[in-house]
């Protein structure tokens, strides 16, 4: 048996008793063993005050009480509580709502004046024994997932080792290093890599999923021009569609939408989509992937790719994003292990948009998502208008340029390490005034950041120092890339005072056109 | 001269198989199978730049990069580590350490190639 704190230790049990009518509270103290320990408040104000000052075994709650709506006593009950478990006291006339409190998560109730004297005793006991019970299976439920974690990633690390030596030596016989090959043997040595390479996306799609579900998955959103992201990915698929004799093409919102998402996951989420819909579609079908303002939300861009595929079946539609879901298609559904659409939804998801599809059997599937859109004039009203003071006449806009110090590289500045500088950012500015934006993702190589910082004077001087310092100790100065941070201020302008929302629009502007300025150089 | 490059893996056909990649592409190869190989190797051989996995024995990846990284010697010789451990967690660690670029196991042999070379250009550009 698990250990409970207050049925096997010395400690005495504690109640908090909350209760308004005190003839009620009287009554119930009486019917407490003597050994517990009760505090008795009268309001839920009270009644949270000591939740949070003092350690309570067990609640037993009025659910009519003076400052709290009944209705919403609960709610505010059950999220506040922790995991002190509660026992409703409630009268004859409100049973109803008492039996729904206990649907919602409260442990127990009683119905004042009705029940044996030994009945609140053994009431008390039985919540605290199953809150500990509880509380256990949730720890060794996250345990196991753990567990599950941890496997998954060695046994992912095991099975890479010896699929690398399989990929070196198929890549270096496909490419002729060990001597001419026959067309039959290319052919071979095509179909060999091809399946390494599915069995090395089936690897990751397994430690994917399970990061998903130890609520692991890593998503960084930037300010990122999705189209080009889109048609990036969509290129790097237009061979795959061409071998199997499809067409593929592209339908994309004009205007360069910006959105808030992570460039990595988009792509993720993208070639997933289409290299799904490459595979069910036969020739001559065609695919095509668009995005626009999302019809239905305004503040969100709406993808989509669709196919002239065979279309899935209604039923199926509903289950399609489940884990280990497949299409009954052995020779199709040989190439995944019906990961990738759990994938998807989980990323799409954290980015707090949505996905869902449409499908006609026979003629074809639509798989869609939305991504949140970028809003610079979000960022930059609590810099103007900052919570609880006069709004700002001044607004600095701290630039740091990162470049690679090689013009001629091709290979961009590695992640990580722009990773590293935007971590140093946001551990620079102030929580409330300053308003980082998230990393721009700029076209080639150069990437930017921007900062716009409320603070005035001085304040932004030892912004820029600090940066620089902290910058300069990541070796951005010398090994891979240069940098550069730089302060301009900017002068808000007072002729829509009466309204934030045109001043911040106007600060909006001259800042979009200050960032371009500094972009274009 | 052609340029030499150390592979430090402690499996067989891994290393054979960069050799014979490296090989085509026209540099020099020397191998390492451990941890304290790897420097040990470094210092006699001068390597232009190093191939380093994570898992090893008798001193990780990790330990072999702050080995070299404390010899003004060695420091400037340039680290790529290729492991088949998730980047989610040793990307990161492995840039803070010192290498200049992290790609996991299998890594397509052109993005290995074309990483390699920018390495030796930026290289040639910190010293020139």
């Amino acid at each position: 048996m698990p250990e409970t704190a207050g049925t096997q230790s010395a400690e005495p049990v504690r109640v908090l008793l909350v209760e308004d009518d005190p003839a009620d509270a009287l009554i119930t103290t009486r019917m407490l063993p003597k050994s517990y320990q009760v505090t008795h408040v009268d309001t839920w104000d009270g009644a949270r005050l000591e939740i949070y000052s003092h350690h309570h075994d067990v609640i037993l709650l009025d659910l009519g009480l003076p400052d709290v709506a009944n209705e919403a006593l609960l709610a505010h009950a059950l999220s506040e509580a922790q995991d002190i478990p509660i026992i409703i006291m409630t009268g004859r006339d409100d049973s109803e709502l008492a039996v729904q409190a206990v649907r919602l998560g409260a442990q127990d109730y009683l119905v004042k004046g009705e029940f044996p004297q030994d009945w609140l005793d053994r009431a008390i006991r039985y919540a605290i024994e199953r809150a500990t019970i509880h509380k256990h299976l949730e720890e060794t439920q996250r345990r196991q997932l753990e567990l599950k974690d941890e496997f998954i990633s060695h046994v992912s690390h095991e099975l890479r080792t010896p699929l690398t030596a399989i990929h070196q030596f198929g890549g270096i016989l496909r490419d002729e290093i060990a001597g001419p090959l026959t067309p039959d043997q290319k052919n071979y040595v095509g179909i060999l890599m091809k399946n390494v390479n599915q069995l090395r996306d089936m690897i990751e799609d397994l430690m994917e999923a399970t990061r998903a579900e130890v609520g692991k998955l890593v998503v960084t959103p930037t300010a990122l021009r999705v189209e080009a992201t889109i048609e990036e990915t969509v290129g790097g698929l237009h061979q795959a569609a061409t071998e199997k004799g499809l067409t593929i093409r592209t339908e994309l919102a004009e205007g360069g939408a910006r959105v808030l998402a992570d460039d990595g996951r988009v792509r993720q989420v993208v070639a997933n989509l289409v290299t799904n819909a490459i595979k069910f579609t036969p020739e001559g079908g065609e695919v095509e992937v668009g995005s626009l303002i999302d019809p239905e939300d305004p503040e969100f861009l709406r993808v989509w790719v669709k196919d002239t595929g065979r279309g899935i079946e209604p039923a199926a539609l509903e289950r399609i994003f489940e884990r280990m879901h497949q299409e009954e298609d052995l020779e199709a559904c040989r190439k995944g292990i019906g990961l990738g659409l759990y994938i998807c939804k989980e990323l799409v998801t954290r980015h707090g948009g949505r996905i869902w599809a449409q499908s006609v059997v026979d003629q074809g599937s639509t798989f869609l998502f939305t991504l949140p859109l970028f809003s610079v004039a979000g960022l930059l009203y609590p810099v103007v208008f900052p919570l609880d003071a006069h709004p700002n006449e001044t607004v600095s806009l701290v630039t740091t340029r990162i470049r690679p110090l090689d013009f001629n590289a091709t290979v961009p500045i590695q992640t990580a390490l722009l990773d590293k500088a935007y971590e140093i950012h946001s551990d620079a500015v102030l929580r409330y005034g300053d308003a980082l934006f998230p990393r721009s993702h700029g076209a080639g190589l150069s990437e930017n950041f921007f900062i716009v910082a409320a603070t005035q004077g001085d304040g932004v001087r030892s912004l820029v120092n600090r940066l620089t310092r902290a910058m300069a100790r990541i070796g951005l100065d010398s090994v891979n890339a240069g940098f550069e941070v730089t302060a301009e201020v900017i002068e808000v302008p007072i002729s829509g005072e009466t309204d934030p929302h045109s001043r911040v629009r106007a600060v909006t502007e001259i800042v979009l056109d200050a960032t371009k300025r500094s972009r274009s150089r | 001269m052609s340029k030499k490059i150390l592979i430090v893996d402690d499996d067989a056909d891994i290393r054979m198989g960069l050799d014979a990649r490296l090989r085509a592409s026209g540099y020099d190869t020397v191998f390492a199978a451990d941890g304290a190989d790897a420097t040990r190797k470094a210092m006699k051989e001068r390597p232009d730049l190093i191939l380093l996995d994570l898992g090893l024995p008798a001193g990780d990846g990790f330990v072999v990069l702050e080995r070299i990284r404390n010899r003004p010697d060695l420091a400037a010789i340039p680290v790529i580590v290729l492991s088949a451990r998730d980047p989610e967690h040793n990307e990161k660690k492995a840039l803070d350490a010192g290498a200049r670029a992290f790609y996991q196991k299998p890594v397509e042999a052109d993005v290995l190639l074309e990483g390699i070379e920018s390495a030796f250009r930026l290289h040639g550009h910190t010293i020139g």
